[in-house]
């Protein structure tokens, strides 16, 4: 049971304690390995944007289940500033990118940085606009919503091809930023599935009991995501597969050769596709919140194993200060949407 | 075969509570609607739909015959292409993912003929003697 709950006046030290927490992991001189603080951003980065933007999604198509879920997911807009924060506190570790010693016109320290950190930046003015916007009720919510998925599909684009592509340069999938953006919305849903599991919609929150109902739209959608998701690896699969040719193979031949890795390609199969598309083919698995919650859980710790497998090869990490950091992320954005009374304007809307 | 022919559906609904209270086997009882009325499923204790069991057994006899036939074709005509093994599952997926939606719909289509009893000659009524009504039917005895 947490008990800690954040206001709007302490709400900026608890930020503050988690990026002195994570500089600390990081830079505190623990251990040698460089790549998890790239991999709680890039894990991170996903699931934080894609929640907003699988509630932007469901804004515009007017779907019922956002209205139950709204200020739960709204409630860790916040933390979209958290991904350029420490876009800046990973400037040291730079050098883990091959380009970084020979830079090019596109793939250069500066111009890294600033297209990158504009986008995050832009990602978050949008998202809080909308957020802001969704929770009052505002007719111009589907405008902004718009705005907040081009920032996002555009972000998410460049956190494929820059943040992780680039770590195998010269490598190159054109689907890559496709692939991580719609991730970032399968990822979203799960997100949203794991809350109705820790911290169900209340009766308080100006619903009434058959408005919770709703919720099985989301095992519906997990459902749909991973065909979709199945579909784009696939897709991608099958070229390299195909085609067979030094340059692109060595990607995957790299990663499966040896044993830790292939075990997790084949954990984030079974986590991202046959686990939530057999789990939740059955009618009544989709309207338990449990089942649901579960697959959801699955699903992020699919993703989870899924960055594992693309950065750890390029960028060797520390497994005990991954799990720390991450850790740490969770707790706080679970005691953000914990604490949304607290730092959210009273709601009017259902 | 008695026949009751009810106006509106809040009649029709109360006619059809009225006949299951009463002891008639919904078995035996046959409803034609002009729309759609799910209460009228509940009354009559109707189980939930066994379509999609069509599809679900379609969808993997798909998946099973695309597979089969894509490695029985290339064992009766085995050419090396590319370097890669005869059977090689990646390219066979796509057939037996193509066939899983073929045969899915067709099974539901085809069970849904199957449990609608269609097509069929004989109908409960006349379709001009009762265009906008709703009509229970009870069957009493066989034959009738």
């Amino acid at each position: 049971m947490i008990t800690v709950t954040m206001s709007r006046g302490t709400f900026p030290f608890y930020f503050l304690a988690l990026v002195v927490a994570v500089t600390f992991f990081e830079y505190g001189g623990l251990v040698a390995g460089k790549g998890s603080l790239l991999m709680t951003l890039v894990f991170w980065t996903t699931l934080l944007q894609g929640a907003i933007a699988a509630a932007a999604v469901a804004d515009l198509v007017g779907a019922r289940w956002i209205t139950v879920l709204r200020r739960q997911i709204m409630a860790a807009y916040p933390l979209l500033l958290v991904p350029p924060l420490l876009l800046i506190l990973l400037v040291p570790r730079l050098d883990l990118y091959p380009w970084a010693e020979a830079p090019g016109q596109w793939l250069n320290v500066p111009f890294f940085l600033l297209r990158n950190l504009a986008l995050l930046l832009a990602v978050y003015g949008t998202g809080r606009l909308y957020a802001l916007r969704s929770l009052r009720g505002d007719p111009r919510t589907p405008r902004s919503a718009v705005f907040y998925l081009f920032a996002f599909v555009a972000s998410q684009t460049l956190v494929a091809f820059d943040w992780v592509m680039s770590l195998e340069y010269p490598w190159i999938s054109t689907l890559f930023g496709a692939y991580f953006f719609v991730e970032a919305l399968y990822a979203g849903l799960a997100l949203a599935g794991v809350l109705c599991f820790l911290l169900p919609p209340r009766q308080g929150e100006g619903l009434a009991a058959e408005e919770v109902k709703p919720l099985r739209d989301i095992g519906l959608l997990l459902f749909g995501f991973s065909v979709l998701w199945g579909g784009l690896f696939f897709a991608q699969y099958l070229l390299l597969w195909y085609g067979n040719l030094p340059e692109e193979i060595q990607f995957i031949a790299r990663r499966l050769e040896s044993l830790p890795l292939r075990a997790l390609c084949v954990l984030f199969l079974a986590a991202n596709f046959l686990v939530p598309f057999l789990g939740l083919l059955g009618r009544r698995a989709k309207r338990s919140d449990r089942v649901v919650g579960a697959v959801a859980a699955i699903v992020l710790a699919g993703f989870f194993a899924e960055r594992l497998f693309f950065i750890l090869p390029a960028a060797p990490m520390p497994v005990g200060i991954l799990l720390v950091e991450n850790i740490l992320f969770f707790a706080f954005w679970l005691l953000t949407v914990h604490s949304r009374e607290y730092l959210l304007p009273a709601g009017t809307e259902s | 075969m008695a026949r009751f022919v009810c106006e509106s559906r809040e009649e029709f609904l109360d006619r059809l509570r009225a006949l299951v209270d009463a002891g008639t086997d919904p078995e035996n009882i046959r409803v034609r609607m002009p729309f759609y009325v799910p209460e009228a499923l509940q009354v009559l204790g109707e189980g939930p739909d066994r379509l999609r069991f069509f599809a679900l057994f379609g969808g993997i006899a798909g998946f099973g015959s695309g597979l089969a036939l894509t490695i029985y074709s290339v064992l009766s005509w085995p050419i090396i292409v590319g370097g890669k093994p005869i059977v090689s599952l990646p390219p066979f997926l796509l057939i037996g993912y193509l066939l899983t939606i073929l045969f899915g719909a067709l099974g539901a289509f085809a069970g849904f003929l199957l449990l609608a009893r269609l097509p069929s000659g004989r109908s409960l009524a006349a379709d001009a003697e009762f265009p906008e009504r709703f009509v229970i039917a009870v069957e009493t005895g066989e034959g009738a």
